[in-house]
């Protein structure tokens, strides 16, 4: 399911402080962090859950605008110097974060880096303008944030009909994130007509991947419950009474609305824009109905339909055969990441590539690790169909691997940043793997459940045109949780602790030694004869006979 | 060992446990703070134009009545200078008081005032041949100059109210433009916005930066209509009775704002065309939300067409105009937003000194009752700074050039920023709540073995010497 928000708005790039910015249907937050920032492009994606491609098949506009797991900005900004525009990055991420409710203000330097071959801005507005400073292009990835309803209501609220009307009034965070897989994308583009004639065009998407039936099931029994006997079909070819049944598989029928996988109907159509509210349908046709409940008319084109009155839509689906479904379209690229090695101090990636096409495909693979994953890139290795296995010292290796791209971390600055451009012949299955040093962090600056682990972002697989370079597809792995070697965190303390035992057991060993005088055994008798103590059990004992005493007496 | 412990150990435990703590000139501060309202001693100068030679006695008269008049007034306030000048040599936006004789032959006979509301400043006195005769020109002068003209006892009050927005030498004022239907309503909102902005550049340009931005809402439907009561003699009129619940504001987009610097919100709520909404006891349909903006309710009296037309936001945004002057503090008279502005700028002027001292002070008693908390160099820097500018700007003031105000303003406003930057620096802060106790956990482990020690050596040493004493005497009776 894909949700799909478009709004312009006129802007000066360099805005004249005595002219006063006008914002119209495009979110005045935005538009103002844009001028503060100098930003000129900004892309934001939101990304929960893991995407199964093979279930799936290929992702929707060819994943351009979709995020992986936790949150991702990339800008580009205008800017005089590369410090200048860090700056800039780091009050841009500042303003995000207090936008979104998201921690987008974590990302420093240590996060932050400069994508070569993809992620570059579309130059096109380049053509009409000639800018003051330079554009530089930064990225950052929180693969930890997890994505939920606070992030999705200023979502909402940047648009015109601020979810009341529209399609967007169908999304609710309680139904949004119950989905398998979501991803939210806002882009923000400069779109140049002539040099005196600019504008920011905003682009929102949302999209989700539900489990019907699960959701069905969801709303029928919202706690799990065993099917009551009446309801129960059984499977009559075996024995079955009252006792005993042998359950049938789950009918194919399905009959599902809006409001049963939302919650709320569609509350009219966006009457502010220009093309009216638009729903369309991808089904097939043969095995499934399309029907709509409204009391407005509706005009429609195929299976796609304009809503343009104030009027309630639901959209319902039903179909004999759950099964027959219009077939899915094969991703170009199956990719995933994990971790090997067990050691505390030490690690390695492995990423598998396939190309199930009988094309030979151009696929960079990005990557950015942490700083205290220390990459050791002469440890690369690639094999190819899981027969052979090359070493980076191998000729062959550049048959696969032509370019990489490598800027090395440095500790607590910069992350590593890793881009390989790689050649995946036809139907190959290409596994590299990398092998790193895990480094040991300062007491303060593990986390608070530093026990958890260390999240590190999705890898980025891009397969770019030969010739255009352009992007034809992107997806993305699923994060690595990496665990660190975790001191003790009471440590500090028990150290104080055993020193101070230490020196005071020295001390006071040498101060006996100082202050106590010798004396001869008979002395010490005798001034111990004198003691209390000695005194106090004396008396006991002489007590103690004298009870025996008096209780031998009676007899 | 104890070489070992004095030599090494003692400036290791020194260094790792000092903190830094630059020095402030705190007595500088607390001199300058002593002399600040001394030196704030300001001048207005107000020019009597054209007046002939003959009446020279006249301006001397009046400006003995207006020191007398001014020196029963409290606080820091403005001395005003009567000049004489003449109409040709007088810079455009000084005060001019022009003196205007009405003739017998003149119907109105009543002396009265004239303040213009333009940027010229200029206040006419129609005098009747009578006041004259009586010699109560200089007299009537004074009331206008004290009570009218410059507002000396009323401007206090407007001034700390609690309306008030927070002084910025930046402001934006963020114009909202929101209907409750999705109908969209066609606002001819760029030439009046334009006007709007040249406006408070020429009238409040010296006391603020400001910036105007404005923007659409559409969908931004009333939050409770509880406090809506139909009307009873007009249909289809809704009655807003209680106004503190009226505006949604994480709905209606009015919380977005992520900038640092102050704004005024300025709301224009248009409900949907079936039903009109008046705001009891309110004659231009408005409320004003303290220290946060204004907002105006505009229903479509029955009107087809979904055009504004900028004769139609004219009266609101008049309205907004005098919603600001609200929120900035401005006294309520004269009429002329010129003088108000000018009159808020001095005090503003002067309230930002007062308060820059006040933060130098405050700062330098914090840290002289914190001990604990340390005193980067950057503080010391900003406050030398901040100390800088406040001098420049008092002897800005003491200069008395034309219209200084404007310079002494800005100057002050940065020696408020950089002494509020010293104040809340962020290094200082941070081991301020290092509790002693944490310090007494370290230290703990071993201080109580080394104390327990030597406690008990010590009690053994005085019980030795009393027992020592006891035996002496003893043996001193027993050889006795």
């Amino acid at each position: 399911m894909s949700f799909n928000f478009e709004t312009n708005h006129t802007a000066d790039l360099y805005p004249n402080t005595q002219e006063a910015a006008h914002y119209d249907v495009f979110p005045k937050a935005i538009g103002s962090i844009l001028q503060n920032t100098n930003a000129r492009e900004l892309h934001l994606r939101f990304g929960q859950g893991w995407y199964d491609a093979d279930a799936w098949g290929k992702l929707l506009r060819n994943g351009l605008e979709n995020g992986g797991t936790g949150v991702e900005l990339w800008a580009v900004i205008e800017a005089e110097s590369k410090d200048d525009a860090f700056v800039k990055w780091s009050q841009l991420t500042n303003s995000l974060s207090g936008l979104f409710c998201a921690s987008l203000n974590f990302i420093d330097s240590s996060t932050t880096t400069s994508p070569v071959t993809i992620f570059q801005p579309d130059g096109s507005f380049l053509q009409k303008i000639q800018l003051k400073n330079d554009l530089y292009l930064l990225r950052g990835a929180l693969p930890r944030e997890p994505v939920c309803t606070e992030n999705l209501t200023p979502f909402l609220k940047m648009l015109p009909t601020k979810g009341k009307a529209g399609i967007s009034s169908l999304l609710t965070g309680r139904k949004v994130f119950n989905s398998e897989w979501s991803s939210m994308a806002v882009d923000v583009l400069t779109v140049c007509d002539s040099p005196n004639s600019c504008h920011y065009e905003i682009k929102q998407s949302l999209d989700l991947i539900k489990n019907i039936p699960h959701v069905l099931d969801k709303n029928r029994m919202p706690i799990p419950k065993p099917i009551p006997g009446d309801e129960m079909r059984c499977d009559e070819t075996k024995k079955h009474d009252a006792y005993h049944c042998f359950p049938l598989p789950e009918s194919n029928k399905l009959d599902f609305g809006l409001m049963d996988l939302f919650g709320r109907v569609i509350h009219g159509g966006a009457l502010l824009a220009d093309s009216p509210t638009r729903v369309c349908a991808d089904i097939d046709t043969d095995s499934w109905e399309l029907s709509v409940n409204s009391t407005a008319a509706l005009t429609s084109s195929g299976l796609c339909y304009d809503l343009n009155t104030n009027q309630d839509y639901d959209f319902r689906l039903s179909t004999n055969d759950s099964t027959k479904i219009k077939p899915l379209e094969a991703p170009p690229i199956y990719a995933s990441r994990s971790l090997s090695g067990y050691s505390q101090d030490s690690g390695g990636f492995r990423i598998d590539l396939l190309n199930p096409t009988n094309d030979d495909l151009n696929v960079v693979v990005f990557e950015t690790f942490p700083w205290f994953v220390r990459l050791y890139l002469h440890t690369l290795t690639i094999s190819v169909n899981d027969t052979t296995t090359y070493d980076v010292s191998d000729r062959v290796i550049n048959s696969v691997v032509n370019e990489i791209i490598y800027n090395p971390a440095v500790d607590r600055k910069s992350p590593s940043h890793l881009e390989l451009m790689t050649l995946i012949p036809a139907n190959t299955k290409v596994k590299l793997s990398l092998d790193f040093d895990k480094a040991m962090l300062l007491y303060a600056e593990y986390p608070p459940d530093a026990n958890h682990g260390f999240e590190i972002e999705p890898a980025v697989i891009s397969i770019i045109d030969p010739i255009t370079k352009e992007i034809n597809y992107q997806m993305r792995t699923t994060t690595a949780l990496l665990t660190l070697p975790t001191p003790d965190f009471s440590m500090p303390y028990n150290v104080i602790i055993i020193t101070s035992t230490v020196m005071s057991l020295a001390f006071g060993s040498f101060f006996n030694l100082l202050t106590k005088k010798t004396v001869t055994e008979e002395e010490a008798e005798a001034v111990a004869e004198q003691s209390r103590l000695r005194r106090i059990t004396k008396k006991l004992q002489e007590l103690k006979q004298r009870i025996r005493g008096s209780k031998e007496a009676p007899q | 060992m104890v070489l070992i412990s004095a030599l090494v150990g003692l400036p290791i435990w020194y260094f790792s446990t000092s903190i830094h703590r630059a020095r402030l000139p705190e007595e500088q501060i607390d001199q300058l703070n002593d002399n600040l309202l001394d030196r704030i001693n300001y001048e207005v100068p107000i020019y009597l134009l054209d007046l002939p030679e003959a009446l020279d006695g006249l301006l001397e008269e009046t400006q003995t009545l207006i020191d007398s008049e001014v020196t029963k007034i409290e606080g820091i306030h403005a001395h005003i200078k009567l000049y004489k000048g003449r109409s040709d040599q007088v810079d455009k936006h000084s005060y001019k008081i022009k003196l205007i004789t009405l003739g017998p032959e003149s119907d109105d006979l009543e002396e009265s005032v004239y303040i213009s509301p333009k940027e010229d400043r200029l206040t006419k006195i129609f005098l009747s041949p009578e006041v004259i005769s009586n010699g109560l020109v200089s007299d009537f002068i004074t009331r206008v100059v004290t009570g009218d003209l410059l507002a000396l006892n009323r401007n206090q009050g407007s001034h700390n109210s609690l309306l008030r927005i927070p002084y910025s030498p930046k402001c934006k004022v963020s114009l909202s433009f929101l209907e409750e239907g999705d109908d969209p309503i066609e606002w001819d909102i760029k030439p009046i916005v334009k006007k709007f902005e040249k406006y408070l550049s020429s009238v409040l340009g010296e006391y603020a930066n400001f910036t105007v931005e404005s923007q659409m809402g559409y969908y931004e439907s009333l939050l409770d209509t509880a406090n809506l009561e139909a009307d009873q003699e007009e249909e289809g009129t809704l009655i807003l009775k209680d106004t503190s619940t009226f505006i949604d504001y994480s709905e209606w987009g009015l919380d977005q704002d992520v900038e640092v610097i102050p704004s005024i919100n300025l709301v224009v709520y248009v409900p949907n065309s079936d039903k009109k909404i008046r705001i009891e006891n309110s004659v231009s349909n408005s409320f004003i939300v303290p220290q946060w903006g204004g907002i105006v309710i505009h229903n479509q009296e029955g009107k087809n067409d979904t055009l504004m037309s900028t004769k139609e936001l004219a009266p609101i945004f008049d309205i907004f105009a005098s919603q600001i002057f609200h929120l900035l503090g401005a006294p309520e008279t004269p009429k002329s937003p010129f003088i108000r502005a000018d009159i808020m700028t001095r005090s503003q002027c002067v309230e930002n000194l007062v308060k820059s001292m006040d933060n130098l002070i405050s700062l330098s008693k914090l840290t002289e009752q914190l001990p604990t908390i340390p005193i980067p160099e950057i503080t010391l820097k900003e406050v030398d700074e901040s100390m800088r500018l406040v001098n420049e700007s008092i002897s800005v003031i003491e200069g008395k050039e034309e219209r200084w105000w404007k310079k002494a303003n800005q100057l002050s406003a940065k020696a408020l920023e950089l002494s509020d930057k010293a104040f809340f620096q962020k290094d200082m802060v941070q081991q301020v709540y290092f509790p002693d106790e944490h310090k007494m956990a370290i230290y703990m482990p071993l201080l109580g073995p080394f104390g327990t020690i030597i406690l008990l050596g010590v009690l053994r040493m005085v019980r030795e010497s009393t027992s020592n004493r006891a035996t002496k005497l003893r043996t001193k009776s027993e050889v006795n």
